[in-house]
């Protein structure tokens, strides 16, 4: 695959695999190469968009911003590099799933994932999946889920890659991989180190990003073995350190600081028996944070939780074309925190899949249950359905029941904590077209999402904040994807582009929720030619409300990236690139008060042995 | 130097006047001194973090009301980060800004900015003045209940004079017949004390325990009520609140009233011979020498908001409410003595403070 390496960007592409051809061989080989099955499994009904490791490449090295350039996934950022929350289809930041090679890993403490804590380099890739997805992944798969995973490659190889960058603001980065197989056992190391002084100026002159300031370190370990032809053991562990200052705003200074700590790793038996395959896992997940007002003192508050989950998943292929699976899970959530106490928290599942194909009609059935002490667990369920036309045209339909439990803060919190919250749900809805046309691919979806029971920190009367489960909230939208490439002799073009239009409403106030843009687009433009290459991103971003009576707004943008690179030496096995994002040097919010870079510069340097 | 325009407006203005609490200031009529000398100052906190607090103008006759005055006057700037309290002295308002960790003085009567103070803030919270020095509690690091402090600044060139260190989370303060009544309501903790400060010498020359977390002050003649709220439901244990009555020629306490079980009542008021508090959503009246505490509410309200700022004058009440989620517009209505609604206004994001002037 020469090309591959002469892609600079090549955004979006679809992993609709036909559902005829996941014959057994096939499935095998996922099985093998992937420890998120689901994922793939799910790929035919559903639309999946992959970002390739080349994509994750060209892009700064957190997954924020990999995301905001590459999806029509809204994120609110406390500045660069501080707290990063997604928006996912008009949802909230705890209601867009985490997922590490088919792990959840949102926090217990706070339900969601901070994506600036999460270095892309540590993956080979990275999917997302518009839409909810609880009974496969869990509380929170909501508005949809990103995956971010590992595959093993059995090639009897040595692969290296080193590449550095440097940038405005004293940002370096450094991201090392390292793969190696044999026929019978794959290992791949990655390691990423990236800091930041972050100290932009900020549109008022003279004043600067002060105290915002980050650093982390992230190690990645993915061990396969073959022990025969049936067996297969998997192991993925995954370590991040990172620290950052909060920075302060335009009108208040900062002296905080907050360090993460997290853990997660994942054992991985897959057994192939004739029709039956089975997969048992082990995982153990530890999220530690401290938060300290003033960096200057040792004073700080902390939370640590430790999760183990053990699960299995048996799959039996009745026929060639239906196949069933039975998943059995059990989770040990131990929290402790100096805002939450100690506590323990339990739960067992069971679900149950059906994937059938009928020529040029396949659908998945499934449901879930939970069992824990905490609260009652509804029944979940998912149907998804894809018929094809034709060569050209097809047409998905789903719809779901999901979930988000309350998390540990909402349930201890030392003031407020409440023990009688239930979890939040929502059924949704999706109709989805993919039209394809020799270079063309363009899908098309709309989609509706009702939550109840939503679980939001309101002040009581006597002006305790208490979590509840109130609001009923509705979300509508559409959303499209535009994928084109075409090389002409030498010359090779790729364009992405995304649009959503997002309507997110309280159906009490019929307000559109606070940081919910109605609007937003992207777009990338790659060219290469023989040894050089060129890149051109856009995103338009609409404007949102920050109030929930929508009378104060934040206004809406658009950033523009560039960058150029070139070849070098035998094989190309350098790279050297460089990039300037935000060309235009606009202005722009995502949160009042905290401005975000104007024009500002990176260059890269990237080996490959 | 935005110093030296401060101290060249310092000596051409009347400043030296005899004025002690926001309540009594502004004896002569001003109007031609700018288009806020007379009327109702409300303070909008705005939202943690995102710079957006605001001050709201209300006329005299109480028919309408000016959102943003200071971004009006000052540019279209915000004063800065949750707005807190704002202090009345001669022809100075001193907005101090919690987050921000500063202080915005502004000309009183056309709210145009003088001078920002810095030098000594951290966490400052409310401001009184004595004996030309004006007095701010700071609660420093909130995770540190050792750093709590009220800083001292000279009113004539508003250099940081003193650095007071007081016991754990200092709130309201009040210059009562010269001295200085600090309430430690206690920062992230909780507190129950009053610290009395000679404002001659900088020395804390008395405590005295009071009920739980001391949220508001008020005195009238040798006598100073304050109202404590009592540990909330989440403590260890729970207690209800209390209003102290503390003689002020001997700083003793005089008497006690204590609520019932899970009240936590907060905004302690007076006029010449009533009490005001409020309970939850409700709004109470007693009179000054009443053992006990009143069976029913003057005013109930009903999803209005969150209760976030109280204050009584003559003739009328003024309650302010944030919005639930505290995003938003809140409002602020105006009772009659009775507890008849007589107006209601949309103001700025999350009103805490209401500032007569007359």
């Amino acid at each position: 695959m020469k090309l591959n390496r002469y892609y600079l960007l090549f955004l979006g592409l679809l992993l609709a695999l036909p559902a005829l051809s996941q014959n057994e061989s096939v499935t095998r080989l996922e099985e093998v190469v992937l420890s998120d099955i689901s994922l793939k499994r799910d790929s035919g009904e559903r639309r999946v968009m992959l970002l390739n490791d080349s994509i994750l490449r060209e892009n700064e090295p957190s997954l924020t911003s990999v995301l905001k350039f590459n999806s029509t996934i809204f994120f609110r950022e406390n500045g660069l590099g501080g707290v990063s929350s997604a928006s996912f289809r008009g949802t909230s930041a705890q209601q867009t799933a985490v997922i590490w090679n088919g792990i959840n890993i949102n926090s217990q403490f706070t339900g969601q994932t901070d994506f600036n804590t999460i270095p892309t380099g540590i993956v080979n890739d990275i999917s997302i999946r518009p839409g909810g997805g609880s009974v496969l992944y869990g509380s929170g798969a909501i508005g949809g889920s990103v995956h971010l995973n590992n595959r093993f490659k059995f090639d009897e190889k040595f692969h290296n890659q080193l590449k550095l960058d440097y940038g405005s603001f004293e940002t370096f980065s450094g991201v090392f991989k390292t793969a190696i197989s044999s026929e019978k056992t794959s290992f791949q190391l990655n390691l990423t180190h990236h800091t930041s002084e972050n100290d932009f100026e900020y549109p008022r002159e003279n004043q600067f990003n002060e105290n915002g300031d980050f650093g982390n370190t992230s190690l990645g370990l993915s061990v396969a073995h073959r022990l025969n032809k049936d067996h297969l053991l998997k192991f993925h562990s995954n370590f991040y350190q990172g620290e950052r200052g909060f920075s302060g705003t335009v009108t208040a200074p900062s002296k905080s600081k907050f360090e993460d700590v997290n853990s997660r790793n994942l054992l991985e038996w897959n057994g192939f028996y004739g029709d039956l395959s089975s997969s048992f896992k082990l995982a153990y997940l530890d999220e530690t944070f401290r938060y300290y007002e003033n960096r200057q003192t040792g004073e700080h508050n902390f939370g640590r939780a430790k999760t183990g989950i053990a699960k299995t998943d048996l799959t039996y292929l009745f026929t060639r074309n239906l196949k069933v699976t039975g998943i059995l899970e059990y989770q040990q959530i131990r929290g402790e925190g100096t805002n939450t106490g100690s506590n323990r928290r339990d739960i067992g599942s069971f679900a149950l899949l059906l994937k059938h194909s009928l020529g040029d009609f396949s659908y998945q059935l499934s449901a879930r249950k939970e069992a824990t002490s905490n609260y009652e667990s509804p029944l979940l369920f998912a149907a998804n359905g894809l018929y094809k036309f034709s060569e050209n045209y097809e047409l998905r339909l789903g719809a779901s029941k999901n979930f988000r439990i309350p998390t540990f803060n909402d349930l201890y919190w030392y003031a407020g904590g409440n023990l009688d919250l239930q979890p939040e749900t929502s059924h949704q809805l999706e109709l989805g077209h993919t039209f394809s046309l020799r270079k063309f691919k363009f899908d098309f979806a709309g989609y509706l999402i009702d939550s109840r029971n939503l679980l939001r920190w309101v002040p009581t009367s006597s002006g305790l904040w208490r979590p509840e489960n109130t609001d009923e909230v509705r979300n509508y939208g559409l959303e499209a994807g535009l994928d084109w490439s075409n090389s002409i002799g030498s010359h090779i073009f790729d364009l992405n582009a995304t649009y959503a239009w997002t309507h997110s409403q309280n159906q009490a106030t019929k307000k559109q929720l606070i940081y919910v843009p109605e609007h937003k687009a992207t777009a990338s433009l790659g060219y290469n030619y023989k040894r050089y290459s060129i890149f051109y991103q856009f995103l338009y971003n609409g404007s949102i409300f920050t109030s929930s009576d929508n009378n104060y707004s934040l206004e809406d943008y658009q950033i523009s990236n560039l960058g150029i690179a070139r070849n070098f030496g035998r094989n190309d096995f350098m790279k050297i690139g460089f990039q300037v994002r935000n060309i235009f040097d606009e202005k722009y919010m995502s949160m009042p008060g905290r401005p975000m870079p104007g024009r500002y510069f990176n260059s890269s340097i990237t080996f490959k042995l | 130097m935005k110093f030296r325009f401060f101290m060249a407006t310092v000596f051409s203005a009347v400043l030296f006047a005899s004025c002690e609490s926001d309540n009594e200031i502004n004896e002569i009529p001003q109007e031609e001194l700018g288009n806020y000398s007379e009327g109702i100052f409300i303070l909008n906190e705005g939202n943690f973090g995102s710079g957006n607090s605001s001050v709201s103008f209300l006329d005299p006759d109480l028919q309408e009301i000016k959102n943003n005055i200071y971004a009006e006057e000052n540019d279209g700037e915000s004063p800065g980060d949750t707005g807190q309290s704002i202090g009345f002295y001669g022809d100075y308002a001193f907005i101090v800004l919690n987050v921000s960790g500063k202080i915005e003085v502004v000309d009183r009567h056309t709210f145009e900015n003088l001078v920002t103070i810095e030098n000594g803030l951290d966490n400052p919270r409310f401001i009184d003045f004595s004996n030309e020095k004006a007095f701010v509690t700071n609660w420093g690091d909130g995770m540190d209940p050792d750093d709590d402090f009220v800083a001292v600044y000279d009113l004539e060139n508003l250099q940081l004079e003193e650095i007071i260190p007081v016991e754990e989370g200092p709130e309201r303060i009040m210059t009562v017949n010269n001295k200085v009544y600090v309430a430690h309501k206690g920062g992230f903790g909780f507190n129950n004390k009053i610290s009395v400060v000679d404002p001659n010498i900088y020395v804390v020359e008395e405590i005295i325990e009071v009920g739980d977390v001391p949220n508001s002050m008020v005195s009238n003649g040798n006598s100073l009520w304050v109202l404590s709220s009592g540990l909330p439901a989440y403590a260890e244990t729970e207690t209800p609140g209390k209003i102290t009555k503390i003689d002020l020629t001997t700083q003793e306490i005089v008497q006690e009233i204590k609520f019932n079980d899970q009240e936590h009542p907060t905004n302690l008021n007076l006029d010449e011979q009533k009490l005001y508090y409020t309970l939850e959503d409700a709004v109470y009246v007693l009179g000054q020498g009443d053992e006990a505490l009143p069976d029913s509410a003057l005013m109930q309200f009903n999803n209005e908001g969150v209760l976030y700022g109280f204050e009584v004058a003559k003739d009328e009440i003024y309650i302010a409410f944030a919005n639930y989620d505290f995003t938003g517009d809140g409002k602020l209505i105006i009772l009659d003595q009775a507890g008849n609604k007589m107006n209601e206004f949309s103001t700025g994001i999350n009103p805490n403070g209401i500032y007569l002037t007359e």
